[in-house]
């Protein structure tokens, strides 16, 4: 079972949501994560934001991820997938992940560019000081 | 130049141009490297600006602090069902 963290960076994404729905919802998936940390897949690179060794997890208001038997989808699978993207990646490894660190959170399509942009310049900041970010939090 | 050459640093710059337009810039050799330098200062400050906020930014937190933060109960919103 690993332990999830959140940044305050993150923190501040789930602030910014627009319903306290959309809020519960993307708690409860990093809660999930805890037990089921690889449920998202892995990211790549793609249009120069470098995210690879991170992963993603959807969600949306309608989801209720605690539930057993359930598995968030995409829009591309689905016609009402969700809009919604929890960016995460594992410590100290993929391999032996203890922590979930989420670190950004929010649309995948916004006027701003959308989550994986926001995650990626995170993501580079980061890589910059590994030591000091792989500390748990107390 | 003579101003240049016996001031240096401290001689007036000198702005110049047609009909009332400025056009060109002159100033001594050693205000220009002045001017460089304080460029430089300035833009390391920038980075380590960004860089010390970078680090505030990215500071982590449990889960169940941040579902408190949010004004939610972690016993209610984890429960299982």
């Amino acid at each position: 079972m690993c332990r999830a963290t959140i940044t305050d960076s993150a923190m501040s994404d789930l602030r910014a949501l627009p319903s306290q729905q959309l809020q519960r919802v993307a708690l409860q998936w990093v809660r999930r994560l805890e037990s089921t940390p690889k449920l998202g897949p892995e990211l790549v690179w793609r249009w120069g934001q470098d995210l690879r060794g991170c992963r993603k997890d959807y969600f949306d208001a309608a989801n209720a991820p605690l539930e057993s038997d359930f598995v968030g989808r995409r829009r591309s699978e689905e016609g009402a997938g969700a809009r919604y993207r929890i960016v995460y990646r594992l410590l100290p490894s993929e391999h032996e992940p203890a922590i979930v660190q989420v670190f950004a959170i929010g649309p995948k399509y916004s006027d701003r560019g959308g989550v994986y942009a926001t995650a990626a310049e995170r993501y580079r900041l980061l890589l910059e000081e590994p030591e000091e970010r792989e500390r748990p939090a107390q | 130049m003579r101003d240049f050459r016996e001031n240096g640093a401290k001689a007036d710059l000198l702005i110049g141009g047609a009909n009332r337009h400025p056009e060109v810039v002159l100033l001594s050799y050693e205000s220009y490297l002045d001017l460089m330098d304080e460029l430089d200062n300035l833009s390391i400050q920038s980075l380590y600006a960004e860089r010390v906020e970078g680090r505030q930014t990215l500071a982590d937190r449990a889960l169940e602090d941040a579902t408190s933060e949010l004004g939610f109960d972690p016993d209610e919103l984890f429960a299982s069902r």
